[in-house]
C-alpha cells in the first residue's frame, strides 16, 4: 500500500469521519461558547465565607438600619433590617447602591489643604491640626467666630461638636435646613407643643398627605413604604404633581403648594362643624372665627382652584376613620411653607390625634451625655436661614460643614452667605459642592468604615436607639470627625469629658439602660414614652399673620414651579446613584438637559409644543428645558427634576440636567421668623 | 496497458482509528489540566469521626450554604496538630500559623450566570451531584478545562434540565438565571 495523494484524502477522511465519534468537535463547540460568556473583563462574583453584618445607612436620606451582606468580609451588598424600625426589611435606591459609594472616585482619599492657586495639596493628620488649631487659636475667645453646620441630626456626634463649639464661646451650631427643623419649629414655637413630632403610621387607617412625597422620599420613607405595603391604609393626595405617593392614592387634588394651608383650613371648617366635641385647646374660639370669615370651603375652592366636594370628601374621610393622620411636607428639604405643617398640625389636633393611636406623637428629645454640649432642641431652635439673614455669621471667621452639602442644596443667596468666613472645613467623605468650596478637607470615613449611632430619625413613631459597628477596613485616609475634633480639643486643654467617640456611646447606651455590646449585635433601644404638651395654641397673632398673607397680584405669565423629587436620584451628598441610571425613565430624564414637564391647558396657554425647547426664568436664575405635555401636573405650573445638575467628578452626575435651586428665591413667610423658597415662581419663554 | 490500482480502505481506516486514539485519549489530556490541591484532605477521616457531611457543610440560619468551611471553622479542632499527618502540619503551619485562608479549588463551582440554591435540593443526598468523596482518605484529581476554566466535575446545563423534569420541577429559564 502506498501512501499517496489518494491515500493521504483517504486518511484525511477517515479521521473527520472518526473525529465525530470522539469528544473532539462537541466539546471545542461547547468550550468555546462557554470561553465566549467569561471574557476575562467581565467582573466575576467573589467566591468565599458570606457572612453579615448589621449597620446603618447615613447617606443624607433619613437613616435605616440594614444588613451588610459580605464574602470574604468584603461587602457585597444590603438588604433591610426587618428588626430596625427605620427599615422594616426595607432598603431604598441610596441603599442599593451604597456598596459602590464605598469605591467610588468621589472619596476624598486623606486630608488636603487648598493652596494659592486653589488647588488641593494632600497634607498629614499632623498638619491639617496644626492647620485647624492655629487658625482656632488665632481668633481668641471672641463670641460667634465659628460656626457649624451637621447634615446629621441623630448622631451623637453632634454633642462633641457643640461642645468643642461652646467652648470656644459660639453658640452657632445648626442642623441643615430640613423639613424635621420646620417641623420642629411648627410644632414647638408656633403651636406651643413639646417633643417632636412623629409619626404613628403603622396604626393609622387614614392618610391625608398635603404635598408630601412620604412613600418615596420624605421623611422615614422606607419604613413608610413598608408599611403601605404590607399594612396598607386609605390614602388621599393633595399637592401640584402626581408622584410616587400620590400614584397609590385613592384620590389626588391638584393643589398648587403656597395653597395647602388653605385646603387643610377647608377642612378644618367642616372638622369644626361636624364634630360634636372640639378639643381644649388656646385659640379655638379666634380659630373657628377665622374660618368662618376667610376659610369656608367654597371659597378656599374657588381660591386655590379645587372642587368644595373634594374638601368635604376629605374632612368626611378623616372623620369617619378610627385613627387618621395628616402628613404635610416639601419637596425642597427645609424649603417649603411652614404654614403647610401648621395646618396639618392643627388638622391632627382638631382630630384629637395627639399622642393617640396612628396619630402624631410628641417624641421626647435625645438625651445629653456630655454637659457642655448644646440640647437637641436647642439646636433645632437655630435656624441657619433665619441667622444668616439676621447676619450672625457675619463675624464668623471659621465654618465647618459635617455631613452636610448645603452649596449644592440651597438657594443662591444663602449659598454665597455660607461662603463668607475666610475659613472653610469640611468632614465629608465626597468631594461634593461644599467639600470643593472649602480650605481644608478632613475626610469622614465612610459608614461602613466607622462606628456610629442614630438617635429617632425624622418620621419615627417613637424614641428610637441603634448603633453600628465599623464593618470594613477605610478604603482610604480617613479619620472620625469626632475623634479628630476631640484630639484637637485637647491640645488646645478644653474640656470635653469624653475620651473618644465610642466611649460617648457607651455612656448614652447605659444612659438609656442598654450595653454597647447589646446595641452593637443588633438590639434597638426605644421607648413608646411621649411628652404632653399642656397648652397647645391654634391661634395667635402668629398665626394669624401667618394664615392671612396679603393675596399676591401674580402676572398672567408667572408659573409655579415644582420640583420633582425621587430617591433614585440620590441625596445631596450622593448625587445620581450607580444602580439607579437603569430605573430613570427616558421620559424622566432626556438625554441632554431636562424635561418641564406642563399639563396640556398651560401648554396651549403658552402656545407650547412637546419637545420645544423652553427657558425657564426666575429672579435669580435661569435654565433651558424640554418641554414635556403630560397631565401629572397641575395648570398654572412647571415640574423639573431635582437632585441634578451636580458638580461632582464622576461618570454618574457630570453634565446630566440642571440644579433646579438655582431658581429657587429665598423669602420671609409672613407672620413667622421663617424662611422658603418653594414655591417660587417663574416665567417661562 | 496500465493496471489499474486496486481501491483500499487502510488509509480510511487508519485516519479513522487515529481521529478515535488522538479524541478519546490524547485530547482530554491536552483540554484538561490537572492541578494540585493545596495539601490532601481525608473526607473518610472526618466523617468517621464527626459522622455527618452538615458538620462541616452546613446550612447557616438563614437558609445558605456555608460550602467550604474557613480557617476559623477547622482551627476549633486543628488549632494546633492534633494527628500528626504530614498534611495536618501543612496545614497548621502554612495557614492556622499565618492566619491565611485555605485555597482550595471548588469541583463544582457553578458558573456566574446560574443561581443555585443547596437548601432548595435539600431533599437529595450530596452524591447526587457531587463526586462520592466521604470514603475517600484523597481528594479526586482536579482537572481544569483550559478553554472555559471550568473543572470536569462542573455540572452541565443538560443534567440540572433532565433532573427537573423527571421530578416535574419548571426548566425556565428564570428558574436558574436570574
Amino acid at each position: 500500500m502506498a501512501f499517496d495523494r489518494r491515500g493521504f484524502l483517504k486518511f484525511a477522511i477517515g479521521g473527520a469521519i472518526g473525529s465525530l465519534f470522539t469528544p473532539i468537535p462537541w466539546k471545542l463547540a461547547d468550550d468555546i461558547s462557554i470561553w465566549t460568556q467569561n471574557w476575562p473583563w467581565i467582573p466575576r462574583i467573589p467566591r468565599g465565607e458570606m457572612s453579615q453584618k448589621r449597620s446603618i445607612l447615613k447617606l443624607g436620606a433619613t437613616p435605616y438600619g440594614i444588613w451588610v451582606h459580605l464574602v470574604n468580609k468584603r461587602p457585597i451588598t444590603v438588604s433591610g433590617d426587618k428588626n430596625h424600625p427605620q427599615s422594616l426589611g426595607g432598603i431604598d435606591p441610596v441603599g442599593a447602591s451604597c456598596v459602590p459609594l464605598l469605591y467610588s472616585p468621589m472619596r476624598i482619599n486623606g486630608p488636603m489643604k487648598k493652596d494659592s492657586n486653589g488647588k488641593f495639596k494632600p497634607i498629614s493628620w499632623n498638619e491639617a491640626e496644626k492647620i485647624l488649631s492655629d487658625k482656632i487659636k488665632k481668633l481668641g475667645n471672641k463670641k460667634n467666630k465659628i460656626a457649624f453646620i451637621s447634615g446629621d441630626e441623630t448622631s451623637s456626634a453632634n454633642e462633641v461638636f457643640s461642645s468643642f463649639l461652646s467652648q470656644l464661646n459660639s453658640q452657632l451650631y445648626f442642623y441643615e435646613p430640613s423639613d424635621r427643623v420646620k417641623y420642629f419649629k411648627g410644632w414647638y414655637t408656633i403651636l406651643n407643643g413639646d417633643g417632636e413630632v412623629g409619626f404613628d403610621l403603622e396604626n393609622a387607617d387614614y392618610v391625608l398627605a398635603l404635598g408630601c412625597n412620604f412613600l418615596d422620599s420624605w421623611g422615614s420613607y422606607v419604613r413608610n413604604q413598608k408599611i403601605f405595603g404590607t399594612k396598607g391604609f386609605d390614602l388621599q393626595y393633595v399637592g401640584p404633581y402626581k408622584d410616587n405617593t400620590s400614584v397609590v392614592a385613592q384620590k389626588t387634588i391638584f393643589v398648587s403648594e403656597k395653597d395647602l394651608y388653605k385646603f387643610a383650613l377647608g377642612v378644618a371648617y367642616y372638622l369644626i362643624s361636624w364634630s360634636p366635641t372640639l378639643p381644649g385647646v388656646y385659640g379655638i374660639g379666634d380659630f373657628i372665627k377665622a374660618l368662618n370669615k376667610y376659610f369656608q370651603p367654597d371659597k378656599v375652592a374657588k381660591d386655590i382652584g379645587c372642587s368644595p366636594q373634594d374638601i368635604k370628601e376629605v374632612a368626611k374621610g378623616l372623620l369617619n376613620a378610627k385613627s387618621p393622620l395628616v402628613l404635610a411636607g416639601s419637596n425642597t428639604p427645609g424649603g417649603g411653607p411652614i404654614k403647610n405643617i401648621v395646618s396639618a398640625l392643627i388638622l391632627n389636633i382638631l382630630l384629637n390625634r395627639v399622642n393617640k393611636k396612628g396619630g402624631i406623637k410628641c417624641i421626647p428629645y435625645p438625651p445629653k451625655v456630655i454637659s457642655s454640649s448644646m440640647e437637641h432642641k436647642n439646636i433645632l431652635k437655630n435656624d441657619l436661614i433665619v441667622s444668616l439673614k439676621k447676619e450672625d455669621l457675619k463675624n464668623t471667621e471659621i465654618i465647618f460643614f459635617y455631613e452636610s452639602n448645603p452649596i449644592y442644596s440651597l438657594p443662591r443667596d444663602i449659598r454665597d452667605e455660607l461662603l463668607k468666613p475666610d475659613f472653610k472645613v469640611s468632614f465629608s467623605q465626597f468631594m461634593d459642592e461644599t467639600a470643593k468650596e472649602c480650605d481644608l478637607l478632613v475626610p469622614a470615613p465612610y459608614f461602613l468604615e466607622r462606628m456610629d449611632d442614630c438617635f429617632t430619625p425624622f418620621g419615627s413613631s417613637k424614641a428610637n436607639y441603634s448603633v453600628c459597628d465599623k464593618i470594613v477596613s477605610p478604603v482610604v485616609d480617613s479619620k472620625n470627625p469626632c475623634e479628630f475634633i476631640l484630639k484637637i480639643a485637647k491640645k488646645m486643654k478644653l474640656n470635653i469629658p469624653v475620651n473618644s467617640f465610642k466611649s460617648l456611646i457607651e455612656t448614652k447606651a447605659e444612659y438609656l439602660g442598654e450595653t454597647l455590646d447589646k446595641l452593637l449585635n443588633g438590639n434597638i433601644w426605644s421607648d413608646p414614652t411621649t411628652t404632653t404638651p399642656y397648652a397647645l395654641r391654634i391661634w395667635s397673632n402668629e398665626i394669624k399673620q401667618m394664615f392671612s398673607e396679603p393675596k399676591e397680584t401674580l402676572s398672567t405669565t408667572a408659573l409655579e414651579l415644582v420640583p420633582i423629587k425621587m430617591a433614585k436620584t440620590g441625596t445631596c451628598r450622593t448625587g445620581l446613584l450607580p444602580f439607579s441610571l437603569d430605573v430613570i425613565y427616558e421620559d424622566e430624564l432626556p438625554k441632554h438637559g431636562v424635561y418641564v414637564y406642563i399639563n396640556p391647558k398651560t401648554a396651549l396657554d403658552f402656545h407650547l409644543q412637546h419637545r420645544d425647547i423652553v427657558k425657564i426664568t426666575s429672579k435669580t436664575g435661569t435654565i433651558k428645558g424640554i418641554v414635556y405635555i403630560s397631565n401629572e401636573i397641575k395648570p398654572r405650573a412647571i415640574g423639573i427634576l431635582s437632585g441634578l445638575g451636580r458638580k461632582l467628578d464622576n461618570e454618574f452626575n457630570k453634565n446630566i440636567g440642571v440644579n433646579i435651586i438655582d431658581l429657587f428665591e429665598t423669602k420671609k413667610e409672613t407672620g413667622t421668623n421663617s424662611y422658603m423658597w418653594s414655591p417660587t415662581l417663574i416665567e417661562i419663554g | 496497458m496500465n493496471k489499474k490500482k486496486k481501491s483500499t480502505a487502510t488509509p480510511f481506516l487508519l485516519g479513522f482509528i487515529s481521529a478515535l486514539i488522538l479524541g478519546w485519549w490524547i485530547f482530554p489530556n491536552i483540554i484538561f489540566s490537572k492541578q494540585e490541591q493545596p495539601f490532601n484532605f481525608s473526607h473518610k477521616a472526618h466523617l468517621e469521626q464527626l459522622g455527618d457531611c452538615s458538620a462541616c457543610h452546613f446550612y447557616r440560619d438563614d437558609g445558605s450554604f456555608s460550602g467550604i468551611p474557613s480557617l476559623e471553622s477547622c482551627t476549633m479542632c486543628h488549632s494546633e496538630a492534633i494527628t500528626g499527618t504530614p498534611d495536618e502540619k501543612i496545614f497548621v503551619d502554612e495557614y492556622v500559623k499565618k492566619n491565611r485562608q485555605v485555597p482550595w479549588k471548588i469541583y463544582q463551582k457553578q458558573p456566574d450566570n446560574v443561581y443555585f440554591s443547596h437548601i432548595a435540593h435539600k431533599k437529595y443526598e450530596c452524591k447526587t451531584c457531587h463526586p462520592d468523596i466521604g470514603h475517600s482518605q484523597t481528594m479526586p484529581v482536579y482537572l481544569v478545562d483550559k478553554i472555559t476554566g471550568y473543572t470536569n466535575y462542573t455540572m452541565k446545563m443538560y443534567k440540572c434540565e433532565r433532573c427537573h423534569a423527571k421530578n416535574h420541577v419548571s426548566n425556565a429559564c428564570y428558574i436558574c438565571h436570574k
